[in-house]
């Protein structure tokens, strides 16, 4: 059986703006385990982002407990908590996010840079996952230099550079056209299958649900679904 | 790569980054034109002090200063000066005899101060020397022969040639008269000195006062450059008490030039502490829209596991370099600035209707520049840590960015 990377229990997260209360997620209950590679669907406004906010340890939640690795998160300081986000969490985004005075292969590097890996690992590291994306012969540009699908690869280089048990992937597939989108997801599988990295993608894209071997539904900050693919 | 990411975003916009290195280039170039220009009037104004009798440092007996008599005496004063001149920084060194009197004509008496000098080892350092109007400077140490101010002869009706008794009281304090004839008339621009300073032969002066060859009322120091005054002084003070002296500087013997110039300083240092301020503004002002700009970039480094502290020192390193680069274009511009300024000089003579006299000193209008590196330093030194502090906002707004609120996704 594998590892428990991610345990939401009971969990909560409510926006107040006066008297006014939003539950973006209510009483949300979910486990990741190790290799995972799913995908948390639902409408917009369902808490897709939330929860993974919430995961990422990038916000905090209202009530509840999540475990990540078996550290509850509600116990971390904030040094702590980026610390946990430098070692184990990876993240993508929907928008790439690249660092735009670095280089293709600083944006890589950069992670690794934080872990405080000795520069000749790095250099190796690096080369090694931007062969991977595709991107080593590119390594020189900068992010304007290259398209949307490049910057997408050099992000996911970027999220797994580091090694980290978790990939969080907020829309990876939004903003770039179908094939590029459906290169990214052979990526994203091959580093999960190759690599044994946990995948966990919020999304609408019925490509990235069909490639995904768990769907958790959402709707209105709760579970209303949880399938695994046979 | 912190502080290659940081070179890097001083120059995402270029436009900006450039306004705010001519601001700081700018302000860097006024500080030091001001200062060096103040420098070198100050200096002028401390070397004219010194030329008008006492030298940049004086060894006078002790107590003199606050009760000057003429029994107090420093003895064996060739063999003080011979110890001063091989003291660093000393150029040149003259005993002088003074003594407070009468002088009298037929027509009028007045109060006077009687200098008594060696013509020949004062050359013409003794800026009375330099403003001889009339007649000749003194031709030796033992001559009856005197140098007068030209509102003295005037008042006394003395010419070239005329003679007039002088009084004044000797080591023992009797009261003692000689005769003195001008050989000269000299107008400095101060009117107290024109008024009641007569300069005559030193062994004359001795004689007439009782002093020993070997004794003198004042050992006059002059120094390659006033800023080693304080040195000196101290270095001097040992040798100075083994023949019942002291050493005191140009600060103690002229006060009022010495408050004049300080009063002077300090307005300085309040205007340049404003052109700092200003400089300091303009850079908050730049730092802060480069990082309320960047919020949703420090988001990004922070959700991959940049430490708020690391982000922090990214900023810094910003305005680091932004402080860097802005004192090289500064210095660059400056160098030039001096150089003229210093070459050239600046006359602000039309500007001025008379001769202007401060602190007892006839102000040298025609000024150049004076390099001092301490000062210089000052205003480096000064400007890169108001740079540095008019990061510390943006770069604690920066590392307090919370990844949720600036990204709005993941």
């Amino acid at each position: 059986m594998s590892a428990q990377i991610v345990c939401m229990e009971q969990v909560d997260k409510i926006y107040v703006n006066g008297e006014e209360k939003t539950y973006a997620l209510q009483n949300m209950n979910l486990t990741l385990n190790q290799g995972e590679f799913t995908a948390l669907c639902g409408p917009s406004g369902s808490g897709k982002t939330t929860a993974l906010n919430l995961i990422g340890i990038l916000d905090s939640p209202s009530k509840g407990r999540i475990v990540v690795e078996g550290k509850d998160l509600g116990t971390l300081t904030r040094s702590a908590q980026a610390a946990m986000r430098k070692q184990r969490i990876g993240f993508i985004f929907q928008a790439y996010n690249l660092i735009p005075v670095l280089s293709v292969y600083e944006n890589a590097e950069f992670v690794l840079m934080l872990k405080g890996v000795p520069m000749p690992e790095r250099r190796a590291k690096v080369m090694a996952i931007l062969d991977i994306v595709g991107m080593a012969d590119k390594a020189d540009r900068r992010p304007h230099q290259i398209s949307g699908g490049q910057q997408q690869r050099v992000a996911i280089a970027r999220a797994v550079a580091g090694e980290p048990a978790l990939v969080l992937a907020d829309e990876p597939t939004a903003n770039v056209d179908s094939k590029t989108a459906d290169g990214l997801l052979d990526l994203m599988e091959r580093l999960n299958t190759q690599r044994g990295v946990t995948f966990l993608f919020s999304t609408h894209d019925p490509r990235v649900m069909e490639r995904a071997r768990r769907i958790v539904t959402l709707k209105d900050g709760t579970v209303t679904n949880d399938s695994v693919k046979q | 790569m912190l502080l290659r990411m940081a070179w890097r975003n001083l120059w995402r916009n270029r436009r900006r980054t450039l306004i705010t290195l001519v601001a700081i280039a700018f302000g860097f170039l006024l500080s030091v034109s001001f200062t060096v220009f103040s420098d070198g009037y100050y200096g002028q104004m401390i070397d004219a002090a010194a030329r008008m009798g006492a030298g940049n440092l004086t060894l006078q007996p002790l107590g003199y200063q606050t009760k000057p008599e003429a029994g107090k005496v420093i003895a064996d004063t060739p063999v003080l000066i011979r110890t001063v001149l091989k003291t660093a920084h000393v150029r040149f060194a003259a005993e002088r005899v003074i003594s407070q009197g009468m002088a009298g004509t037929a027509v009028d008496t007045t109060g006077a101060g009687i200098l008594g000098i060696d013509p020949a080892a004062e050359g013409r350092r003794l800026f009375i020397l330099d403003h001889v109007v009339q007649g000749s400077g003194l031709t030796s140490t033992s001559g009856s022969q005197a140098l007068v101010g030209s509102l003295m002869a005037r008042q006394l009706e003395l010419k070239i040639g005329r003679k007039f008794v002088i009084t004044t009281t000797d080591r023992h304090g009797n009261v003692v008269s000689g005769l003195l004839k001008v050989c000269g008339v000299f107008t400095t621009g101060v009117d107290e000195v024109d008024r009641s300073i007569i300069v005559a032969p030193i062994d004359y002066l001795r004689a007439l006062v009782g002093y020993a060859p070997s004794e003198a009322t004042q050992v006059a120091v002059f120094l390659d450059s006033a800023r080693h005054t304080d040195a000196v002084c101290a270095s001097l003070s040992l040798a100075a008490r083994a023949h019942r002296a002291e050493a005191l500087s140009w600060q103690v013997m002229m006060p009022d030039l010495a408050g004049l110039i300080t009063l002077d300083k300090a307005g300085n240092y309040f205007f340049q502490t404003f052109i700092f301020l200003l400089i300091m503004a303009g850079i908050l002002d730049t730092v802060l829209m480069g990082v309320m700009e960047r919020l949703r970039e420090f988001g990004v480094m922070l959700a991959v596991g940049m430490t708020p502290g690391r982000v922090w020192s990214l900023i810094m390193l910003e305005t680091f370099w932004l402080g860097v680069v802005g004192l090289i274009v500064g210095a660059l511009v400056s160098i030039p600035v001096y150089w003229y300024l210093h070459s050239f000089g600046v006359d602000l003579s039309p500007l001025m209707q008379e001769k202007q006299v401060a602190g007892g000193v006839v102000l040298d209008l025609f000024i150049r520049a004076r390099f001092q590196a301490g000062h210089i330093a000052n205003i480096f030194g000064g400007v890169f840590a108001l740079i540095l502090v008019a990061g510390l906002y943006p770069a604690f707004l920066a590392a307090r960015t919370r990844p949720v609120e600036t990204m709005k996704i993941i």
